[in-house]
């Protein structure tokens, strides 16, 4: 058992808890309160620091792409549309390990195909610390992934194949749409078919790539009428039009001066989303292969930067949430992790001050699920 | 043109320090005084109560003007030879890049513009500020900032797959050991002619811009990371020139020869996944310990690689590891300025220095959320945020 005492508590979900407790015990929060009594656990003094649930990066190629030069297991680009691919076999625990997530609060993260496919696969959430891929899979099929930004045109066009267009990326859609709805027995055997048909069911989330507002547009359209959960990334032309559409974001990186995009962000329409309390996370990758693992907190930084700059209302827990909770929501894992609640797996991060509100913060003991590691070891 | 910035936070990175609440006095584009409760009937007055103004930032190293994303086209890598010592980055600077605009909106005021790193020695770097008046004449600060050069993978990379040299890091090696030696054979023919015409080796600009880095009229800008670092450092010492060590990811594991060799580190970008070799260690970290121990330290971006406000983001890494906040803000400022040979104009709040401000509404490198409400270049109001 581990009490990791006296801490102020910001669980993630928008509260913050002074001098509170927390008692950790089988990888799991047991208990969370003032004054707990644990004969025999670790104790942590936490007074003083910052007690947060580790971050959740929602859409990466952590484990399976990143660091220049090596292998990217999660790009088949052998052809455009490979909704029965699964992460899971792209994920290399080492590769994972080998970034030390956790040494900018990240404590889990959301692994999928890259953007260059109309849709790439299943995607997966691995801990960013763990042995192997089955004990570091919180949960795989979390959600379809795919892409109709511009990466998938400049991937197949060279090779005058389709998808050169937008067009040819929707026809591409349109048909496995129709595919799936056909009664005929070689349509139903199709790996293809039978691993979409949960997302227009409704039962598997589906993350598109898009960066403009045109994508956007297409994807909601084709999708309209539909119960299909719909999580729109990148995004960077986001407009107010968004407001009452149902579905979920993850804002693509800011920092990647390579992006086209990601300076002329609408922020004041973003901020509005947020108010309005759509699901908006952020994440790191966007189109760029191996950012570092500072780049999410980053992204924290500048979008807090930009609501002082226009007066928005944006405190450092409605960003907190962004980070811990929305993430976890919208790749259906909330019941685990991205908020500090009793029975919850144990992933947090004892920081020496605020990450969010001050850059005097380091993470100065990290748990993952209940196990430390960073900081003091038992 | 008289204005005065009324009741600022200070840092002025010069003999005047911080003043809590202070007043600075521009007049035809320099400032004129700084202190408390300034007097001038006749200047427009900005209010910046609350807010802490610093010098115009100052990017060591970037390549903004000569890439642009939007096109994608490319004027800083004239990769034909493996040494192209005679192009100036002077004439591949497209003065009217969206980037100078978003280098204003975050306080950026002036970058060092680099030609390369496609090859070993790339050219001759450019200081220009972020506005003027639509020509890089008229932005330029000091057109002689540095000869580029770049060891390692990026030569390699462009050369390696040609085929051709350098293929190794012993190639880099070797390729700028052979441009300094035809460089002093250059220098001594030219001595030994004595002026007389007739017995002059053939001018060559390549050949001048080395004699300068030899005569110490400039240094050397070295890409280069872990132990390339000390590649650089023992050329340095077989050649006499002066250099800087601009990147140097994995500077911890080569403390002591960087702190003997004098030479000051233009370190960043950082957050880049670690990898093998090159980017095996990318420690900011280390930058805490290289100030402690008296190395001239500057951040960079690297620009466009990053947009530019995280030059402040990265300075504020430095803070994170135990760097007090205003040793991060002279890596921004006075830091660089000294080190492209600037600070007699620019680099900090000084009467007689050219008016480059940037106002923060926050710390910046301590407030994480810390946003530019105005950028002054030469006195003039070059960027404006909304709701200032």
């Amino acid at each position: 058992m581990i009490l990791i005492r006296n801490g102020q508590v910001h669980d993630g979900s928008g509260q913050v808890l002074a001098n509170t407790d927390l008692l950790i015990d089988a990888g799991k929060i047991v208990q969370i309160g003032q004054n707990l009594k644990a004969p025999g656990a670790q104790v942590i003094d936490a007074e003083g620091k910052c007690v947060m649930p580790g971050w959740i990066d929602p859409l990466s190629g952590w484990g399976t792409a990143a660091g220049r030069g090596q292998a990217r297991d999660n790009d088949e680009t052998s052809d455009p549309l490979t909704p029965q691919l699964d992460v899971v076999y792209a994920f290399d625990p080492d590769s994972m390990m080998y970034q030390e997530l956790w040494g900018y609060g990240i404590t889990a993260a959301g692994v999928a195909a890259s953007n260059n496919n109309v849709l790439g696969g299943s995607a997966a959430v691995f801990k960013a610390y763990g042995r192997t891929t089955e004990t570091m899979c919180v949960k795989a099929n979390a959600a379809m992934k795919g892409s109709v930004d511009e990466k998938v045109k400049q991937t197949y066009g060279p090779r005058n194949s389709a998808p050169m267009t937008k067009m040819g990326i929707f026809s591409a859609l349109r048909e496995l749409i129709a595919k799936c709805g056909s009664e005929k027995d070689e349509d139903q055997k199709d790996p293809k078919v039978q691993a979409f048909k949960p997302v227009l069911e409704g039962k598997l989330p589906l993350i598109l790539s898009c960066n403009t507002k045109a994508e956007a547009d297409a994807v909601l359209k084709l999708f309209e009428n539909m119960p299909v959960k719909l999580v729109l990334a990148n995004l960077y032309q986001l407009n107010e039009s968004l407001l009452d559409k149902d579905c979920g974001f993850i804002l693509g990186d800011l920092t990647d001066g390579f992006n086209k995009y990601n300076a002329a962000v609408n922020y004041a329409a973003l901020f509005s989303l947020i108010k309005a309390g759509k699901p908006v996370a952020l994440s790191a990758f966007g189109d760029a292969v191996s950012p570092g693992r500072e780049i999410l907190m980053w992204n924290a930084h500048g979008l807090m930067a930009q609501a002082r700059r226009l007066g928005a209302d944006l405190s450092s827990e409605d960003v907190l949430k962004m980070l811990t909770s929305i993430p976890a929501q919208l790749l259906g894992v909330a019941d685990r992790i991205g908020s500090l609640a009793e029975g919850k797996d144990a992933d947090i991060v004892v920081w020496s001050g605020n990450p969010l509100e001050t850059f005097r913060a380091l993470p100065e003991i990290v748990v993952i699920s209940g196990e430390i590691v960073k900081g003091e070891k038992a | 043109m008289k204005r005065l910035i009324r009741g600022a936070k200070i840092l002025t990175m010069g003999p005047q320090g911080t003043l809590e609440k202070g007043d600075i006095l521009i007049e035809n584009g320099k400032i004129a005084a700084i202190g408390e409760q300034l007097d001038c009937e006749d200047a427009e007055v900005i209010d910046a109560a609350g807010l802490t103004a610093i010098p115009g930032i100052v990017d060591a190293h970037s390549h903004i003007g000569g890439f642009e994303i939007a096109t994608g086209a490319q004027d800083v890598n004239e990769m034909v030879r493996n040494v192209t010592a005679e192009v100036e980055v002077f004439d591949g600077i497209d003065p009217l890049s969206p980037s100078f605009k978003e280098a204003l909106a975050a306080g950026v005021t002036c970058s060092a513009i680099a030609p390369g790193s496609g090859n070993v020695i790339g050219g001759v770097v450019c200081a220009v500020k972020s506005a003027g008046q639509g020509t890089v004449e008229s932005m330029c600060v000091n057109r002689h900032v540095a000869l580029k050069a770049a060891m390692g993978g990026n030569p390699k990379g462009v050369y390696g797959k040609r085929n051709q040299t350098p293929m190794t890091r012993m190639g880099v090696a070797s390729v700028l050991r052979q441009y300094f030696r035809d460089v002093q054979e250059y220098m001594k023919k030219q001595e030994e002619a004595q002026n007389d015409p007739a017995k002059m080796p053939k001018w060559d600009p390549a050949m001048e811009n080395g004699a300068k880095v030899l005569r110490h009229e400039m240094p050397v800008k070295m890409h280069c990371t872990q132990f390339d670092m000390i590649t650089v450092i023992e050329l340095a010492k077989e050649f006499n020139f002066e250099f800087t060590l601009d990147h140097a990811w994995g500077a911890s594991d080569y403390m002591e020869p960087i702190v003997a060799a004098g030479c000051p580190v233009i370190f960043g970008p950082i957050a880049v996944a670690k990898g093998f070799g090159e980017s095996i260690k990318i420690d900011i970290d280390s930058v805490v310990e290289m100030d402690r121990r008296g190395v001239l330290c500057a951040i960079m971006t690297d620009g466009p690689v990053y947009h530019p406000w995280l030059i402040v983001e990265q300075a504020g890494e430095v803070v994170r590891y135990g760097a007090p906040v205003e040793r991060a803000i002279a890596m921004l400022t006075i830091n660089p300025a000294k080190i492209i040979g600037c600070d007699q104009r620019i680099g900090s709040l000084e009467a007689g220095k050219d008016a480059d401000i940037a106002l923060f509404d926050g710390m910046p490198a301590l407030d994480p959320a810390a946003v530019v409400k105005m950028t002054l270049v030469n006195g003039e109001v070059v960027y404006q945020s909304k709701g200032c």
